[in-house]
């Protein structure tokens, strides 16, 4: 064991010695800081939430003004008068008011009374009208039942029947619960006024204020965040529509749920669920933040490629020709010793280079963006939602997604370990690298989708399929994926499959290495 | 000598190529306290033999002993008694001599910083070892290959053609090193060359080989003797076939290469005047003696003739 640590640092020491590799790690280190700099100066700044001035005091005392002027006197159109109803066979009596006026006016009357019960009793320093939701549409659903109910009292006393009473009384009712709603800010009073708006009854929007009041119980949420929550509502109840009729809405023609899409489905209504309880809605600062850092981290691991491929296709071949090996082979040192040291050598550069790449990458956009840009990952296990932090997610999606690199690292070695000739076994992996998808595009020309999956490439790109909630960070949706990355086969298989891959280059070149004759 | 266990036990070796054999069947024994040479033309498996010794390849059959470790059981504490260049020393270029000896000095056990510089100073490069290696005369780095060979203090040291690279002074020191070495600090060391002269200077015993066989082992003391006592005289006569049968007849000498115009014999400096003299006197008619210049791998073959066995 004392053997292999000291052969290791040896190899360490070897290739922190070599010029090549730091330069290609500045260019990363430098593609890592300044990428994130560069994009998010691109961008245009957020501008924040407006304060629609149009909803202030003054402006509604100016358009009450303005609109006081126009009707001039309005006792001259309207009469209030104590009227007798039948109803329900019994005969009521009723303070009723008649607007004895043309539709325009009726319209202009009302609004002229709504401003000036606004001005006379509502707390605009308090709740601003355009600051909440719960402003904004109990004001609606005041101003949409205040004018029904003008266009009710513009029927005159003697034509008014049961049926108006009543639509009377149910629009009264509405009025009450809407001016209870926005008076005193009554998120209850609202879902109350919605129950009876008929118009709104959508068959998920009362569910969806009353998951809103669950989490805003004091409707202190703006427009926009609402709006966002309301998007979140739409997507999970499109998703529960999908799980419950069996068929995907999503893609060019919809698709029957498989019994693993409908787990997915499953855990992804739950992560939206949870989002939603959560406050974590779709923010388009989170988007870009998260876009910056990963396209930098894509630019990056290009060059962590060109490093790690270099370090693995020399290391062997290139103490072959220069004849170094020899030092290493009079040592008292086993082969399989040797061969481990330089292995672990790669895998500590291949760990430490991510770390390093991710890390300054994210604490970069960190550093632009503010910590609240980035969001934990979110994922289903045994039906609770667990979340891994942005940073460890980052690192671990790397690793995954890095998988075929080590292949290539791998076969680099492999070569390495084969031949003499480090060019070979640089130039091989690094063309392995570019034409990944070749085979897959070559066989897919001809329609042969079965014998796609079958292949390296479709079975090491994993990433989608243990990070399968990836989308939902950022988004409400999962893209829906038509790449090589949807093979029919699990998780497990492509797992099992690579990792024999893997064993057999190992094998290889740990039998090419450890048999061979040095001369 | 061979009342002590021997530093190097080669039994049996055997290694080919494809079809070429490159050694064949080949045993001997090095000891402590001996400077054993190696001797035999480019090509005759010396270094062959050397790398199997040293792990380098894989003999087909045989086996190798090293201070009493077989190498295919004890792999590692065997190659922990040795130590060695073979062929060109190989350093790491891009770094300093200083750091390629602690590099190497971490796969030994209980070698001290103190003893890199013991080794520097032993082969005079003290001052240089800060320098990168690819600054490095040929020489140098033999003179750093020796420091490496030699860091942990081995009881075997293997060096293939150590004086490739050295000025004469470096060759003398190198000798001085190997002598002091082997004799004061009784390790066993030896050492490959095709230079007959060079092995004359330095080694107790010398073994010679060519295409990939045992030619012969023997003591410095008695090649000399040989060597100084059979030279081979062309000599050129009317009559070669005659004259060669009246010399037979008279002497017991060995005769070779009768032809028409001559023919060679194996006398020493101080007989091949009553050869002549007895030529005269039986008729012969003497046209030219001429003391033959023979290439290295003729002249051992001559000296040894093949005669001593190996033990």
């Amino acid at each position: 064991m004392n053997k292999i640590l000291a052969l290791y640092s040896n190899e360490m020491l070897k290739i922190s010695k070599r010029l090549s590799v730091w330069i290609v790690s500045i260019l990363m280190l430098v593609i890592a800081v300044l990428c994130p700099i560069a994009f998010s100066r691109t961008e245009s700044s957020f501008s924040d939430e407006h304060y629609d001035e149009s909803y202030s005091k003054e402006a509604f005392t100016k358009r009450r003004d303005s609109l006081s002027q126009q009707l001039g006197d309005t006792s001259s159109f309207v009469q209030h008068s104590t009227v007798q109803y039948s109803f329900n066979g019994k005969s009521v009596e009723l303070f009723s008011t008649y607007l004895d006026a043309d539709e325009e006016t009726v319209e202009l009357y009302s609004s002229l009374t709504i401003y000036n019960t606004l001005l006379s009793s509502y707390d605009f320093d308090k709740y601003p009208i355009f600051k909440t939701w719960l402003s904004m549409h109990a004001l609606l659903n005041y101003d949409k039942a205040h004018d029904e109910l003008c266009v009710l009292n513009s029927v005159p006393f003697n034509e008014r029947d049961e049926e108006w009473f009543k639509a009377f009384n149910t629009t009264s009712q509405l009025l009450e619960y809407a001016s209870s709603a926005l008076f005193n800010h009554n998120y209850q009073a609202y879902y109350e006024s919605e129950k009876i708006n008929i118009e709104n009854y959508r068959d998920f929007y009362l569910p969806m204020i009353e998951k809103i009041i669950s989490i805003d119980p004091q409707g202190e949420l703006s427009v926009e965040e609402t709006g966002k929550l309301e998007q979140l509502f739409n997507k999970i109840y499109t998703y529960q529509d999908e799980l419950e009729y069996g068929l995907l809405s999503e893609g060019e023609r919809p698709r029957i749920v498989t019994s693993a899409k409908r787990e997915e489905l499953q855990d992804t209504i739950a992560i939206l669920n949870y989002k939603f309880e959560h406050l974590q809605t779709y923010q388009a600062e989170n988007d870009l933040a998260h876009s910056v850092n990963s396209i930098t981290i894509m630019l990056g691991r290009y060059c962590l490629i060109i490093i790690l491929i270099l370090i693995a296709g020399s290391s062997i071949a290139q103490e072959m020709a220069t004849g170094s090996i020899k030092s290493l082979i009079i040592a008292p040192v086993r082969r399989w010793k040797i061969f481990l040291a330089k292995l672990l050598s790669i895998i500590t550069w291949f760990i430490a280079g991510s770390v390093l790449l991710v890390g300054i990458s994210t604490l970069v956009t960190l550093a632009i963006f503010g910590s609240h840009a980035l969001p934990n990952y979110l994922f289903v296990s045994g039906g609770t939602i667990q979340s891994i932090p942005y940073f460890l997610y980052m690192i671990l999606h790397f690793f995954v997604d890095s998988l075929p690199l080590f292949v290539y690292l791998m076969i680099a070695f492999m070569i390495s370990c084969l031949t003499k000739n480090t060019g070979v076994a640089v130039g091989v992996s690094i063309g392995m690298v570019l034409s990944v998808n070749l085979p897959s595009l070559i066989i897919s020309m001809f329609g042969e989708k079965n014998w796609i999956d079958l292949l390296p490439s479709s079975n090491m790109t994993i990433t989608k399929r243990v990070f399968p909630f990836a989308d939902l960070m950022y988004s409400d949706d999962l893209m829906i994926s038509e790449s090589f990355e949807i093979t029919s086969h699990t998780l497990q298989f492509s797992l099992i499959y690579v990792a024999i891959l893997i064993f057999i280059l190992f094998m290889i070149a740990y039998d090419a290495f450890t048999k061979k004759d040095i001369q | 000598m061979s009342d002590k266990e021997p530093a190097l036990r080669i039994q049996h070796i055997t290694k080919t190529y494809g079809k070429k054999t490159a050694v064949s069947d080949v045993s001997f024994d090095v000891f402590p306290g001996e400077v054993f040479g190696f001797l035999g033309p480019n090509g005759a498996g010396k270094t062959t033999i050397i790398k199997s010794v040293m792990g380098f390849i894989r003999p087909d059959e045989g086996t190798v002993i090293i201070n009493g470790y077989n190498t295919k059981k004890d792999y590692e504490k065997a190659m922990a008694t040795i130590g060695g260049i073979v062929e060109n020393p190989e350093m790491y270029t891009n770094m300093s001599a200083f750091q390629n000896l602690k590099m190497y000095a971490k796969l030994h056990d209980n070698v001290s910083e103190e003893r890199i510089y013991e080794v520097l100073d032993l082969v005079g490069l003290r001052e240089r070892a800060k320098d990168p290696v690819k600054k490095y005369s040929l020489g140098m780095k033999q003179r750093i290959g020796l420091a490496q060979a030699m860091l942990h203090k081995p009881k075997l040291l293997i060096l293939d053609e150590p004086t490739n690279g050295l000025d004469p002074a470096g060759i003398h020191q190198l000798r001085d090193i190997l002598k002091k070495y082997a004799h004061e600090d009784g390790a066993a060391v030896m050492v490959s060359s095709h230079l007959l002269s060079e092995m004359q200077m330095m080694c107790d015993r010398i073994a010679i080989i060519n295409h990939g066989k045992l030619i012969q082992i023997c003591s410095l003391d008695d090649l000399t003797n040989q060597a100084s006592a059979a030279s081979i005289y062309r000599i050129k006569t009317s009559d070669p076939k005659k004259s060669a049968e009246i010399l037979a007849n008279t002497f017991e000498y060995t005769i070779n290469n009768i032809n028409e115009t001559s023919f060679d014999i194996e006398v020493d400096e101080a007989n091949i005047n009553s050869c002549v003299r007895t030529l005269v006197d039986n008729g012969s008619d003497i046209l030219g003696v001429q003391k033959v210049e023979t290439s290295l791998e003729d002249a051992f073959l001559q000296i040894t003739g093949g005669g001593i066995d190996v033990e």
